[in-house]
Formats: structure tokens, C-alpha cells, sequence
């Protein structure tokens, strides 16, 4: 299946075997253990599992803000393992673009500024301007000199995602984006993200406990206890799922 | 893009973040602010001051010496052809004699000693002199009749309970007061004088019979120079046309030595507390800088996950510290700024000449760098832990603690700013010696402060818990993870410290002039007495009831001039022996070695002896020249040169306050010389008045001057300088309470939790007012005890090692001191606290 996707110069997101322990209080605790993935480029994913089953740490993982005991990654070909923190960080800055559950907005700079982060951290020289067309695009043009705390949710995850493309990145991870929304506004939101995704050609690694957005992906991979297993129709979603979420899908 | 740390590129990007980061306002940098700007303060106000005061003396300097030159000898007036022949080279010359004098008033009978001052019609030759009621001096001082006129010093006024018109009886005459002196422009306000000055006309002092042979006058000729001439081509010729007189030059470069020196010295002295301050203010830019951060972990993380390096992050809260820091700063200058204003208003009197009020931008930029390097030293710690900040918490709970330590580089870049603070401090300040003592006390005391803090802490969390959940609570405080009582130890316990070490230091020094000096050491010294009064005076002395033993000695004055026969100013003096060659030096001649006194090497000569001329000299004296036995000195005594060998060296105790001198010679070479006789008398308290009024009465040129005048004059003085300390160190307790304000304010959401869970359990408003004033108490009980361990050992080492004097712990001092550090720490704490009291638990929880 995963070999289907990949293109001739190779898959955009390669994951093989990574393995993440983290020191905690109550000791060592196994979060990926033996996680595969592989994503071609322009492909959205969605990744499903329970809560604890390491979705989130993959994720940090290809964002490269984790470091894996074992195991290579490949984004992009770039061998994130090779990379020191700085590098990491510039990779992050040229091809990553990253929408989160809680927005995470820096609550002192208005919307363009927001935007404009990654761009200026690029060194673009027109990174305002192409902030403000990022803005129109999700329809936040009326809204750039407005800080977070004077936005709605939907408003700040609107600036959000067009902070995650403003750099025009090859790969958006997404966590959870409507997580804290309202369902109107998340259906919203969706619209939005998959709409700028598919102008763009970007590829999109979702993260959500929400089946049906799942669905919205071309595949749907499960994980559980650390590991990904291969790509899932509703039905094995639901059976990991609580009750209550599965209900929404039946 | 590749970063480098010193791409302008990339320290413009990280301004342009940091100053949309400051949109959020100042608040978590109140503490900061503060902390820096009083530090800041203290040091430029205290240079600024300094600098104003001589920039004062630097622009006096023709009005306070009197002249463009001034040329001064002892005891006798210079010949009036060479007079002439200063005139050469001059617009104008004035001659001013000072001797010190009695004056009775003839009204209430009252007597005093006064600085008298008779000075000749060009007199003043700059500046003006100011009169109350307002007259010409020449007026004021011109004779009436039988009646001569003065012009006095306000505070004779009140001594003698006199008003102007009134008369006063000085030597054989009477003079009127005419008038109060306002401004005296060649004076500057000193600690020490023995009266209040008399200004007289020359002739006045002449009728007046005071100048008798061998009197301790002091004959100044201020010059007014011709147009192109200078002061110090003027005194190389009259040295070389009149080599064997001796005579004192100064020009303008040396108006007021004495003065510029102890200004100079004392103000080093309090920009080194000042420092101490800042200091203490570090640890709460530390504090500060470190709690605004943690509240900013959520941006830095977000700023690392779209792209930030490690390094941007630290550069962006970098720049924000440097803006943050230099607002402290230029806030501490301004305020450092108005000293010279402050002082003028404040203390001028107490100033020895008013402060030149502008802005002077020698010590603003010290106390910049220092604030600088403060800030530095402080904040790049937290700024450094700031790149670890895991972006993974944005994705989920559970995450790696972060590194507790910087890397290696900002270690590095730690050590090299705390570097460049201890070289500013030692070559910065000025008096090097003086400063590496500072430094290494200061590090030393904040590192033995930071050992005991940790150490009281860590043993009260080892400490039985007490039954009591109150007192449980409050040692729980203290001492649970991440508890700021160490900071706050060690920054409130510094300023007490010094605090408390100058209490100390303080009260044993005062114990030494006014308990111990006092039980052996005579009433009254008496100068001026002719030969020929000797035995009437010893005889009036014992007329009186209560007056014991008198010492009369002889006594001239001279100046050192060569010492093994090498001019003295080619001569490596050590410090404590400079005075000797600065000053003219009492002599005296002796056939029995003085009382009090030990020989330590020599042997003492003959009580006949007869013969070249030999001498015994103060044994410091002697190794601070670098002289012994056999060697020679030569004293320029009434204008001739005596060179005498040196047989024997003795030790004196000079703080018993009895007669003696550094220099004691043999019979023979100055029994002819024209001199007169120095005595001290013993007296009961009650018999000082009769004892004063007796020779006085008897002996007008005879001037009695009271060693309990003196004895508390010594200790205004110090109380003077000791306020002085006081005052800067109180600077440094109010750093320390900024930092206990900061430490309060951080952990007010973790203490509204606390009382709220407690009154969730049954507590009181009561119990929790209880539980929080005890958690104070402990911290400033802790604080003082070890303020007054570290306080005590540095008073012992400045008494017993620097001033060389005995010990003895005050228990009192340090007492008042702690108690009253006690109080503030307990009062500000739990002031801090209070408002945690009032919140309503359901509210709280719900936040939760």
C-alpha cells in the first residue's frame, strides 16, 4: 500500500522503526516503540489511535523536535537523525509547517506578525506581504492588526493555519486542529486546510480522534501502544475507539 | 540560513521580536527595573557627587587657596625683602596669619577658643568675603577708638552668647563683633577645627599681644600672579634664590589636597557599597529574568517549533534584557544624576564645599557598565536554560525535564562577564588595593551566604516535622523544591550584613575615643605657653581643686626635609608614614625618655648630653621610611636646616591622647631655638569649668583646648562617616527587599492555592495569618543569624586587621540590626501575602 504512494524519487515522510523512551518521574516510559511510516509527497494521512498510543510523539518526531533512541528518519531526504537542533530547526523553518489543537499563537504579536514568524525567521525579505495574502486567503484580512485575545477560536486557527503554509512547506502535520472548536467552526476549519492543501500539492500528516476528518485523508493509519499499523477503514477505528467517540461514525 | 552570532541579520531580527515581546507591558520586570535602577543609583550618586564636589574644587581652586599661589611658613613671617621680591612676580600678594586664640565675652564672662584669622587689606585676593548685616570687610574690621572690629563665625555667636555689637576680649584688646560671617571663600567646611573662626585686620593681631616668641602661627602669602607668570616658575626661582629657607608652595592643582583625598577616598569606599547593591539587585534581575521566562515557555516553544533556533531564542530575550536592563539603568543614572542637588540640599552644610550641580557622564558610564555587567552576569543564566525549553510540551504532557545547567559556552560567557565585573570593580573604581580587598570579601561573603542559606534550608527539610501543622507549613515553605528562601537569604542577609559590620565596627572605634581614651587620658591640652609661664602655670593648674598631674613638654614645629640625606620627595614613603612628610611635625627635645612609650631598638642618650645632633624617632615612623639607626633626618626648623642622626627607635600608644612625639630630640640643638611649651592637665568633669576659667584668666595667650571637645568632635565625625555607609547599605537592604518582593509576588499563585486548600481543610484566616507570619519570622531569623556570623567576622577582621585596634562584640549593635532585619523580613512577607488570604476557595478550585 505504502509503496503504491511513493513517487519515483521517493517517499516525502520516511519513519522506520523509531523508537522513543522518555525519563519520567515514575520512571522510563516506552512511547514509539518500533514505529514505521511512510507518506509520498502531496498525500494526506490521518493518523488515528487512542489516547496515549503515541500519536502526538510521532508527530514531534517528523517535526523534529524530539529525538528518536532508535530508528531513522527521512523527511523530505534529510536524515533528521543527522541533523543538530539548529539544522533542525532551519529544516523546520523551509519545509514544516505545523497547525495545533490549541492554536499557540504568540499572544504578544497580532495576526500578520504571527504569520510572518517563519517567513522573517527565513530571512524574507517580503515576509509581511506574503503574511497578509496567507490572511486573505483564510479570510482574516479585516482581522491582521488583531492580537489573539481579540480573536475568536475559529479566527485564531485560521491565523494558525496560515501561519503552518505561509512558508509554502512540503509537509503539514496537524494535531488535532479541532480539538478545541465548536463543530461548525472545525468543519470550517477543515474546509479551509484541506482547500489551501490541495491548491498547494501539500502533503498533510493529520492527527485526530475524529474518524470522519480522518476519513477526509486519502489514508488513515492506526496506532496503538507505540506502534503504526497499516492504513484502517472506519470499522478497526472504531473498534479502538471509546464508545462514544465511535458513535459519531456508525 | 546560517546563523552566526554576530550577523547583524540575525541580532536585528531577534530586536525586532523582542520589542513586539515587550508589548506586553512591564510587569514581570517591575522587580527588574527596580533592582537595577537603585543599584544603578547608588553607584552613580555616588560618583556623581564625588565628581561634583571636585569639580567644585577644581573650579574654586583660585578662591579656596586664595589665590593664583600660596606660600606658607611656620611660626615666623618671611623676611620683607624677600616679600618684595615675590612682589616682583605678582599683581598682588595678601598675607594671612591663623593662629588659634581665646576670646572672653565681656558681657556673660563666657570664653572660647577661636581660629583666628588676621589677614591684610588685599586680602581677599579672589572671591569675596560675605557679611550678616551686609558691609564692606575693611569696614567691618577697622578700629573705632580704643576699639578694634571683627567679623565672626555665626556659630561664636551662640557660644558666647553674643549679638552683633556685642564685645569680646581677645588678648590684650577689645574688639567689637561687627559682623556674622556668611561666606569665607577660602574655607572649606571641615570636621576638625578647634573653634569658630575670628576674622580680624592685621593690626588687630598685632595690638592684640598674641605673637609672642615661638608662637604656633601660620603665615600665608596669597599671590596674585603677574599676567604670564606661573605658580610653579615663581617657586623654582624663590627656592633657588633663597635655598635655605623653608617655606610650603601650592598652586590651584592643589587647592584643598586634604579634602580631594578624603572626598576621593570615601567616595570609593561608599561606590564599593554601592556596588554591594547592585550586587544584591543581580539576584533579583536573575529572579526576575528567570519568572518571566517561565511564563514565556509556551511562546519560546512555539517560536522553536515554527522555525527558531536555539540561539534566536536566546537572542531574542537577550535584546529584550539589554533594553529592559539599559531602561533600569539610564532610570538609575537620572536618579544618580540629582546627588549633587540631593547633597546641597540635604547635607551642604556638612559638605566641604557645595557641589558643582551638571551632569557628568565619568560615573554615569561606570555605573552603566557595572549594570550592565550585573545584568549580564545575572540573566544569562535563565536566558541560557531558555533554548532548552522542550517544544514538545505542546503536543503532550508528559516531557523530558528540561537541562538544568546552561551549555558550555554561556558558562563560559558567564565566568567572562563576572570577570570583567571583578576587573571593573578593581581598576574601575579606583584604589585598586582597597577594591581587591572589596572584591574578595564580597565574594567570599556572598559565597559563604549561599553555603549557610543552603545549608539552613536543607536541614530544616531534614528537620523532625513539629506537631504543629502551622509551624509544619511554614518550614515546609522554606524549604520545599524550588523554595526561593535561599535568594532571598543571601540578598536581603547581604545589605544587613554590611549593615551590621558597620554597627560594629562602628561602636568599637567609638568605645576607643570616648570610653577607653578618656580614663587615663588628660582634660585639657594647653599650647602656647612661653618658657617663662611654665612654673606659674603648673602652679595655677594646681590651685584649682580636682586637677591632677601636668606634663609640659617644649615644643617647635618643623618640616621633615631629607631623610639619609636624600630630598624627602625622592623618598619611597609607605602609606601609613605619608602623613609625616606631608605635614609640619611638632618637635620636641628631651633629656628622659617620654612616658608611654617602649625603645625597641638604640639605646636612649645621656640626660647631660652634649654633643652633635642626635635624635630618637617613632619606630612605625622609622619602617615606613626606611630608616634605622645611624641613619640620618633633617628638619627644617625656623628656617634652618638641622640634619640629626637617629640612635634609637621607640613604640608609642598614641591613643591615650598624652603628649608625644614622632620626633624626640637631645638636649643641645633646639633649647635655644625660640619655642614654647606644650602641656596637658588631669581633671575631674567638675573641675574641667574652674580649671578652664584659671588659666585663661591668668594667661590670655595661653590656649586651652578641652580633649572631650576634641574626643566628641572625633566621634561626630565618625557617626558622620558611618551615616555615610549606613546610607549606602541601607541601598543594598532595599535590594534585598525587592528581591523578597519579587520572590513573593512569583509565588503568589502557588500560595493562593495553599490557603485555599488549607481553608478547604478547616483552616482560619487567623491560622493562615499565623502560619505565614511564622514561615517570615524563620526566614529573617535564619537571614539575620547568618548576617550577624558573617556581619561579626568582617567587623573582627576590619577592626583587628585594617585599624589595628582591640576587639570587643557589641552585642547591642548587631542585636538592633538583626531584630530590625527580623521585622522587615516578617512585615514584607507577610504584607505580600495578605491579599492570598482573601480569595474565596470555590472560585480558585474552579480555576484549577
Amino acid at each position: 500500500m505504502t509503496a503504491s504512494h511513493a513517487n519515483a524519487d521517493g517517499p516525502l515522510v520516511a519513519v522506520s522503526d523509531v523508537h522513543v523512551t522518555l525519563e519520567s518521574s515514575a520512571g522510563a516510559v516506552n512511547i514509539l516503540r518500533g514505529a514505521s511510516l511512510t507518506l509520498a509527497a502531496g498525500e494526506a494521512v490521518g493518523l488515528v489511535g487512542p489516547s496515549g498510543s503515541g500519536k502526538s510523539t510521532l508527530l514531534s518526531v517528523v517535526a523534529g523536535l524530539e529525538r528518536a533512541a532508535k530508528g531513522r528518519i527521512v523527511i523530505a531526504g534529510h536524515n533528521l537523525g543527522a541533523m543538530d537542533e539548529d539544522a533542525l530547526a532551519v529544516f523546520r523553518r523551509h519545509h514544516l509547517g505545523i497547525v495545533f489543537q490549541s492554536f499557540h499563537l504568540v499572544p504578544t504579536m497580532n495576526a500578520l506578525e504571527n504569520v510572518a514568524i517563519p517567513l522573517e525567521l527565513g530571512g524574507a525579505r517580503d515576509a509581511f506581504a506574503r503574511a497578509r495574502e496567507r490572511l486573505v486567503e483564510v479570510g482574516l484580512g479585516h482581522r491582521l492588526t488583531h492580537y489573539p485575545a481579540q480573536l475568536s477560536g475559529g479566527e485564531q486557527q485560521r491565523v494558525a493555519l496560515a501561519r503552518a503554509f505561509a512558508g509554502e512547506p512540503k509537509l503539514v502535520l496537524a494535531d488535532e486542529p479541532t480539538g478545541n472548536l465548536d463543530s461548525a467552526t472545525g468543519h470550517a476549519i477543515v474546509d479551509l486546510m484541506f482547500r489551501i492543501r490541495a491548491d498547494r500539492g501539500t502533503t498533510l500528516l493529520l492527527v485526530t480522534h475524529d474518524t470522519s476528518l480522518a476519513q477526509r485523508c486519502g489514508r488513515v493509519l492506526r496506532m496503538d501502544d507505540g506502534r503504526v499499523f497499516g492504513a484502517v477503514a472506519a470499522d478497526p477505528v472504531r473498534a479502538h475507539a471509546d464508545p462514544a467517540r465511535a458513535q459519531g461514525h456508525g | 540560513m546560517a546563523e552566526s552570532a554576530f550577523s547583524v541579520g540575525a541580532w536585528a531580527l531577534a530586536g525586532r521580536f523582542a520589542l513586539r515581546e515587550l508589548r506586553g507591558g512591564l510587569k514581570g520586570f517591575r522587580i527588574f527595573l527596580a533592582c537595577l535602577a537603585l543599584g544603578v543609583a547608588a553607584v552613580s550618586g555616588v560618583g556623581t557627587l564625588a565628581a561634583a564636589i571636585a569639580e567644585s574644587l577644581r573650579g574654586k581652586a583660585q578662591v579656596l587657596l586664595g589665590g593664583d599661589m600660596d606660600i606658607a611658613v611656620s611660626s615666623y613671617a618671611l623676611d620683607p625683602a624677600i616679600v618684595a621680591d615675590i612682589g616682583r612676580d605678582a599683581e598682588a600678594v595678601a598675607m594671612v596669619r591663623e593662629l588659634r586664640a581665646l576670646a572672653a565675652a565681656e558681657k556673660s564672662g563666657r570664653r572660647t577658643l577661636v581660629e583666628l584669622k588676621a589677614i591684610s587689606p588685599a586680602y581677599p585676593l579672589f572671591g569675596e568675603v560675605t557679611l550678616e548685616p551686609r558691609q564692606p570687610l575693611a569696614e567691618a574690621l577697622a578700629p573705632a577708638g580704643p576699639r578694634y572690629g571683627a567679623a565672626v563665625e555665626e556659630s561664636l555667636l551662640a557660644r558666647l552668647d553674643l549679638a552683633i555689637g556685642d564685645v569680646v576680649k581677645v588678648g590684650d584688646i577689645e574688639i567689637v563683633i561687627r559682623a556674622a560671617i556668611v561666606r569665607e571663600p577660602d574655607r572649606v567646611a571641615t570636621a576638625f577645627t578647634f573653634g569658630p573662626r575670628l576674622l580680624v585686620a592685621d593690626a588687630t593681631l598685632d595690638a592684640a599681644g598674641l605673637i609672642r616668641e615661638g608662637s604656633l602661627v601660620r603665615y600665608k602669602y596669597r599671590v596674585k600672579l603677574a599676567e604670564g607668570q606661573s605658580a610653579r616658575r615663581v617657586a623654582e626661582r624663590l627656592k633657588a634664590a633663597y635655598p635655605t629657607q623653608t617655606w610650603q608652595f601650592r598652586d590651584t592643582s592643589q587647592a584643598q589636597p586634604g579634602v580631594a583625598r578624603f572626598v576621593d577616598r570615601f567616595a570609593v569606599f561608599l561606590t564599593l557599597v554601592g556596588v554591594t547593591a547592585l550586587l544584591v539587585g543581580g539576584i533579583g534581575v536573575g529572579n526576575a529574568v528567570a519568572n518571566y521566562l517561565a511564563g514565556k515557555t509556551a511562546t519560546i516553544a512555539i517560536l522553536k517549533c515554527v522555525g527558531a533556533s536555539g540561539a534566536t531564542v536566546v537572542r531574542i530575550y537577550f535584546v529584550q534584557v539589554f533594553i529592559l536592563a539599559t531602561l533600569g539603568i539610564a532610570i538609575g543614572i537620572a536618579l544618580g544624576a540629582t546627588a549633587p542637588w540631593l547633597a546641597n540640599a540635604a547635607i551642604g552644610d556638612r559638605l566641604p564645599v557645595p557641589a558643582e550641580i551638571g551632569f557628568y557622564w565619568k560615573p554615569a558610564a561606570l555605573a552603566a557598565a557595572f549594570g550592565w555587567l550585573i545584568a549580564f552576569v545575572f540573566a544569562l543564566w535563565p536566558l541560557a536554560l531558555a533554548r532548552e525549553v522542550p517544544v514538545a510540551g505542546l503536543f503532550r504532557h508528559l516531557v523530558e525535564p528540561a537541562r538544568r545547567w546552561p551549555r558550555l559556552p554561556y558558562l563560559i560567557a558567564i565566568a567572562g562577564a563576572a570577570a570583567a565585573l571583578v576587573l571593573l570593580a578593581v581598576f574601575g573604581v579606583g584604589q585598586p588595593y582597597l577594591a581587591k580587598w572589596f572584591v574578595l570579601g564580597a565574594v567570599g561573603a556572598l559565597l559563604a551566604f549561599r553555603v549557610l542559606a543552603a545549608g539552613v534550608v536543607a536541614l530544616v527539610a531534614r528537620m523532625p516535622r513539629p506537631s504543629r501543622p502551622l509551624l509544619r507549613l511554614a518550614m515546609a515553605n522554606l524549604s520545599r523544591p524550588g523554595s526561593p528562601s535561599a535568594a532571598v537569604i543571601v540578598s536581603l542577609g547581604a545589605g544587613l550584613t554590611v549593615l551590621i559590620a558597620v554597627a560594629l565596627i562602628q561602636v568599637n572605634l567609638a568605645r576607643q575615643v570616648a570610653e577607653r581614651v578618656p580614663q587615663d587620658a588628660p582634660a585639657f591640652f594647653f599650647i602656647d605657653i612661653q618658657p617663662d609661664q611654665g612654673a606659674a602655670f603648673e602652679a595655677a593648674v594646681a590651685a584649682v581643686p580636682g586637677t591632677g598631674a601636668v606634663e609640659r613638654v617644649p615644643m617647635l614645629r618643623g618640616r621633615l626635609t631629607r631623610v639619609n640625606e636624600t630630598p624627602v620627595e625622592e623618598v619611597k614613603v609607605a602609606p601609613e608614614a605619608q602623613w609625616v612628610t606631608r605635614n609640619e611635625l611638632g618637635l620636641t627635645y628631651a633629656t628622659v625618655m617620654p612616658k608611654r612609650t617602649q625603645l625597641v631598638a638604640g639605646a636612649w642618650w645621656a640626660p647631660d648630653y652634649r654633643g652633635p645632633p642626635i635624635i630618637s624617632i617613632d619606630a612605625d615612623i622609622a619602617r615606613g621610611l626606611g630608616i634605622g639607626i645611624g641613619g640620618t633626618m633633617t628638619y627644617s626648623v625656623l628656617g634652618r636646616e638641622i640634619t640629626a642622626e637617629v640612635v634609637n627607635l621607640r613604640r608609642i600608644d598614641w591613643m591615650d591622647l598624652g603628649i608625644n612625639f614622632v620626633t624626640v630630640f637631645a638636649p643641645g640643638t633646639l633649647d635655644a631655638a625660640p619655642h614654647t611649651h606644650l602641656a596637658t592637665a588631669r581633671a575631674t568633669p567638675a573641675a574641667e569649668e574652674p580649671l578652664f576659667r584659671a588659666i585663661t584668666e591668668k594667661f590670655p595667650n595661653i590656649s586651652p583646648i578641652k580633649v572631650r571637645d576634641i574626643s566628641e568632635r572625633i566621634a561626630g565625625f565618625l557617626e558622620e562617616v558611618a551615616a555615610g555607609v549606613r546610607g549606602a547599605a541601607s541601598l543594598a537592604v532595599a535590594a534585598g527587599v525587592l528581591v523578597l518582593a519579587g520572590a513573593v509576588a512569583a509565588g503568589h499563585r502557588r500560595r493562593v492555592y495553599d490557603s485555599v486548600v488549607l481553608k478547604v481543610l478547616g483552616a482560619t484566616r487567623s491560622n493562615l495569618v499565623v502560619g505565614y507570619l511564622l514561615e517570615f519570622v524563620l526566614l529573617g531569623v535564619v537571614t539575620a543569624a547568618i548576617a550577624v556570623v558573617i556581619g561579626t567576622v568582617a567587623a573582627y577582621v576590619v577592626v583587628t586587621e585594617v585599624m589595628r585596634s582591640d576587639w570587643a562584640f557589641a552585642p547591642a549593635a548587631a542585636t538592633v540590626t538583626a531584630i530590625g532585619g527580623i521585622a522587615l523580613t516578617a512585615l514584607l512577607g507577610f504584607l505580600g501575602t495578605w491579599w492570598a488570604l482573601g480569595q474565596k476557595p470555590a472560585r480558585v478550585l474552579r480555576a484549577q
